[in-house]
């Protein structure tokens, strides 16, 4: 399998992205940019309860998102980058974290347990792996289908 | 893309329940944890296995719930300037928070300063970078969630893609339309295959 392509490495790259904004507010504190610590609590207070005690912090400072999602956004990024390193393709066995957390996730919401933030960011992070390492899989074979659907279709004529 | 006719209807479904799933007041609590976007892109896969005669690539189903992401954050950005319009107070604390957060730089900077700080924190600026960062993540988040979809629906219905075609025969392009006219099975069919019934 082809794993130079163009898209993998976008969507690499705005994954990382978005683990640079969870980090951002301790970056940004540390420079003494407050503000821009703010737009990233601002940005994922819609996908993220940010409870204090269920946060990690950093210098004096929470980071953007819970540990759970911490982990989530991690592992998609670690997952990509096994994805494009590796020449393994996934199998089946990789659901099983995505179940493990779930079934956490259920659990805790529930009230029945109560894992601490360690335990949530691992289970978390291979979420994240496991999704990570599929979503390479699926976005390879969208960019083949893609590259077969529209072969030839977007060049340029040359007119002269 | 063999099944192309089948992914307007599963992007559309899926990101319009992604989409008010996520915007609602209460319910969108689940959105904790990307869980309305993870069911979103499932939807859409789950939509598309089921509608499709053909099998379904990875890709496809990838390319489904991107739609279907994009819809929903279009979707959840709307609601959420609505939301911004209707009840502006935490909004414009937060910006007010980031306007006083100014840095400490020598005074000849300062005015530069808070004119770059006034632009940015402006609500206008603030609610275009959020929306280009809530298209990003519902993006990704509904193509993961196609993608595990994927994975747990398509060998299901695969195996009932098998069944069926080993009992009805090859299925040629016009041999549905003459099962519909001969009353052997319902147009709806088409779109939700059903599992024949003894008998039949």
């Amino acid at each position: 399998m082809e794993r130079d392509a163009r898209g993998l490495w976008l969507v690499w790259f705005l994954s990382g992205l978005i683990v640079f904004m969870i980090f951002l507010p301790v970056i940004s504190a540390k420079f003494g940019y407050f503000w821009l610590g703010d737009f990233a609590y601002l940005a994922f207070k819609p996908f993220c309860h940010q409870l204090p005690e269920r946060s990690f912090d950093l210098l004096g400072r929470e980071l953007g998102v819970c540990a759970r999602c911490l982990g989530i956004y991690l592992g998609i990024f670690f997952g990509l980058s096994f994805f494009l390193l590796s020449k393994r393709s996934p199998t089946r066995l990789i659901l099983f974290p995505i179940f493990f957390m779930i079934s956490d996730g259920l659990l805790n919401g529930l009230g029945i347990i109560d894992s601490g933030n360690i335990i949530r960011m691992v289970l978390g992070l291979g979420f994240g792996i496991a999704s990570g390492w599929l979503l390479g899989y699926g976005i390879i074979d969208l960019e083949r289908i893609l590259k077969v659907e529209f072969k030839g279709r977007w060049r340029i004529r040359n007119i002269t | 893309m063999e099944n192309k006719e089948h992914y307007l209807k599963a992007f559309l479904i899926a990101g319009l329940v992604s989409g008010l799933l996520s915007s609602l007041p209460i319910i969108s609590l689940g959105n904790c944890c990307c869980l309305w976007m993870l069911f979103g892109g499932a939807l859409s896969s789950w939509l598309l296995s089921r509608s499709s005669r053909n099998p379904v690539r990875i890709g496809e189903s990838a390319l489904v719930g991107l739609f279907s992401g994009l819809l929903a954050g279009m979707i959840f950005s709307f609601a959420e300037t609505i939301k911004r319009i209707i009840n502006p107070e935490q909004f414009q604390l937060a910006i007010e928070t980031m306007r006083n957060r100014g840095v400490s730089l020598p005074p000849e900077m300062e005015d530069y300063l808070n004119q770059a700080l006034n632009l940015i924190a402006h609500p206008g600026t603030v609610l275009m970078g959020l929306l280009f960062f809530y298209l990003l993540i519902f993006g990704i988040m509904s193509i993961i969630g196609a993608v595990i979809g994927f994975s747990i629906f398509e060998p299901r219905f695969a195996l009932k893609r098998k069944v069926k075609q080993d009992s009805y025969g090859v299925v040629e392009s016009t041999k549905p339309q003459e099962m519909i006219e001969q009353g052997q099975m319902k147009k709806t069919d088409l779109y939700f295959p059903r599992k024949p019934k003894e008998g039949e």
